[in-house]
């Protein structure tokens, strides 16, 4: 197992190392001068050239990308052109509200879609398999602009069952203020009791979970059926069957564990989707994340906060992939010998 | 005997006189897809202590013949009189079934890793089985140790998972599975054919011997006749799902009276020494 963490981590580097590179060109491709954007339309020669020097745009690129990639590791991933604060700071105090509303939507879209597809494969060509077939393909297709408005028209507008918007009710800010320790509010209001703001958080983020997690928890029910049906097919779980056992411990106890595999790989390809997914469902929503910041750093044309929103994102997607890798060694003992 | 019995060979196919303690007792068994019959067997009877032989070629019906004795064929439909251990496998319910598969008639399967648990240790597939039956604790611990020692393995391998062991190794812990069941019958579909020759003759090795000192019944399905002719007491020769000959083993492999059966044994170079 440790070799086999060893080696992960290896091509995670070299992963994170393509990633980071991949970044500074692409910044540098991105239409409009950053000394502009800096300095402002109206700035003239000397403030624009005060400006290219301050982030070293005059540099050859090699000096730039050695410059870059020691800043990112001391922690300096630039001054954001907008907010004027260090980007590293924005994304930290933005991040966790995404985090946390992707993250519920992760487990939301895994405790629902792995259940939902065993039961399908279990009721093959019958009633539910149909039922679940028909949910995961809408789950899939409804574009989530949509259905994020429908739901907040629906629910919330309308029935007035949760919330319309923001992260939790205002007033609370006065009456319970939280201690920020992790700027993840679910996280922050538990650690510290904080009961309205965590049972409000709670109920703000219901719709905008449900949402964001629809077109993973469909994949995730496909995969888990799919993969499910075929691990039903093979010797060793007829072997199960032949030693006496039924078709739901079958599945349940034997081919299950083998048919994770496949999902687990698919939960790293929809977890950077779902973040991007996110942004959109944060704007709906006036969710406190990542995606307003990304939205105004893109009309603003700012750079190093693009350049930080791409680089985040990208590591997300190396970390879960590390993660999943991680995951499915100890779910199949023969990925650690791959 | 069925109007749909086919023209065959020998005398077997009349049921026995004395069958008190037949373990597997089929008649007229005929295995359907559609229109189409895939398998069937008129009689087939196995003993304790004896070994029952299925030969054929490829897509002859024999394997579809032995998974129909253990009620395992989906999508197909079984007609005839198929009884293992006393119990009515065609009319018996799912869970009366599931009773019998693994603790009186047990499988053993022809690709040995691939029909254990990938992602299961040895230990904790045989542990599920026997709990699954009701032995649980330190008696299944206890079990477990027994029968891996007496399929000559040693006990380190309950701590193996599938992809650690042998091709070998994991035909014999498949045996031992019966083994720790208890399983009065074994089937066996091609057990040797994914082994290579040494460890062929340690998988026929193991298996005589356990029909011989406790008395296994064995149900063998093989289109290897050089292995049939060294452990089978008794053979049925299938073709395009029905039985062309059927006799005990010594005869028939001395004077076969199929043509199938003579063309058969004509393709292998040499016979072994036939029975135990």
């Amino acid at each position: 197992m440790v070799r086999y963490l060893a080696h992960r981590l290896g091509q995670a580097a070299l992963v994170v190392a393509g990633v980071i590179a991949l970044t500074f060109v692409v910044t540098r491709l991105v239409p409009g001068d950053p000394a502009v954007a800096y300095a402002g339309p109206k700035a003239g020669p000397a403030e624009l050239a005060a400006a290219r020097a301050r982030f070293g745009l005059d540099d050859p690129a090699p000096v730039q990308l050695l410059h870059y990639v020691r800043d990112l590791f001391s922690g300096d991933w630039g001054t954001s052109l907008h907010t004027r604060q260090p980007v590293a700071h924005d994304l930290a105090t933005a991040f966790p509200a995404s985090l946390e509303l992707v993250g519920t939507a992760l487990l939301v879209a895994v405790v629902v879609g792995v259940p939902v597809g065993g039961l399908a494969a279990r009721y093959r060509g019958r009633g539910p398999d149909l039922t679940v077939r028909v949910s995961s393909v809408l789950a899939v297709s409804v574009p989530v602009f949509w259905l994020a408005l429908a739901v907040q028209t629906v629910f919330a507008s309308n029935l007035r069952w949760f919330p319309v918007a923001g992260e939790y009710a205002s007033g609370l800010d006065t009456t319970s203020p939280l201690h920020v320790y992790t700027n993840i509010t679910v996280v922050d209001a538990a650690l510290t009791g904080n009961w309205p703001i965590l049972t409000s958080t709670l109920g703000h983020l219901v719709l905008p979970a449900l949402v964001v997690a629809a077109y993973p928890a469909g994949l995730i029910a496909q995969m888990t059926r799919a993969a499910l049906i075929e691990e039903a097919g093979q010797d060793h779980t007829r072997m199960a069957r032949a030693l006496g056992f039924g078709e739901t411990a079958v599945l349940t106890r034997f081919a299950l564990r083998p048919a994770l595999n496949p999902v687990l790989s698919l939960i790293a390809l929809v977890f950077a989707y779902a973040v991007v997914n996110g942004f959109l469902v944060e704007a709906v929503f006036n969710w406190p994340g990542l995606g307003r910041y990304a939205a105004d750093s893109i009309r603003s044309l700012d750079t190093p906060a693009i350049a930080g929103v791409t680089l985040l994102v990208a590591l997300l997607y190396v970390v879960a992939n590390l993660v999943v890798d991680l995951l499915q060694g100890v779910v199949d003992p023969r990925a650690r010998t791959r | 005997m069925s109007s749909h019995a086919p023209r065959t060979f020998g005398d077997d196919l009349q049921p026995p006189q004395a069958a008190a303690m037949t373990l597997i007792k089929v008649r007229d068994l005929v295995v359907r897809i559609g229109d189409r019959v895939i398998s069937s067997i008129p009689v087939l009877d196995v003993d304790p202590g004896q070994c029952v032989a299925i030969v054929g070629e490829s897509g002859s019906g024999k394997t579809t013949a032995l998974m129909a004795t253990l009620g395992l064929l989906d999508g197909a439909e079984v007609t005839g009189e198929v009884e293992v251990c006393g119990t009515d496998v065609i009319n018996a319910s799912e869970s009366r079934l599931r009773e019998i598969r693994g603790a009186r008639a047990a499988l053993v399967m022809q690709s040995p890793r691939a029909s254990l648990t990938p992602t299961m240790r040895l230990g904790t597939l045989m542990r599920r089985a026997l709990a699954r039956h009701g032995v649980k604790g330190d008696q299944a611990a206890r079990r477990a140790e027994e029968a891996v020692a007496a399929v000559l393995l040693d006990r380190k391998i309950l701590r193996r998972y599938p992809h650690e062991v042998s091709g070998g190794q994991a035909q014999r812990f498949a045996v031992a599975l019966a083994i720790a069941l208890g399983a009065d019958v074994i089937v066996a579909d091609e057990p040797t054919s994914a082994l290579d020759v040494t460890v062929q003759a340690e998988v026929v090795g193991v298996l005589r011997r356990l029909r011989d000192e406790r008395g296994l019944a064995l149900l063998l399905v093989s289109h290897d006749l050089a292995l049939v002719s060294t452990i089978a007491d008794h053979v049925l020769v299938m073709r395009d799902g029905t039985v062309v000959e059927t006799g005990p083993a010594a005869e028939v492999f001395a004077r076969p009276r199929a043509p199938y059966t003579r063309e058969l044994i004509a393709a292998v170079p040499e016979l072994p020494e036939v029975g135990r």
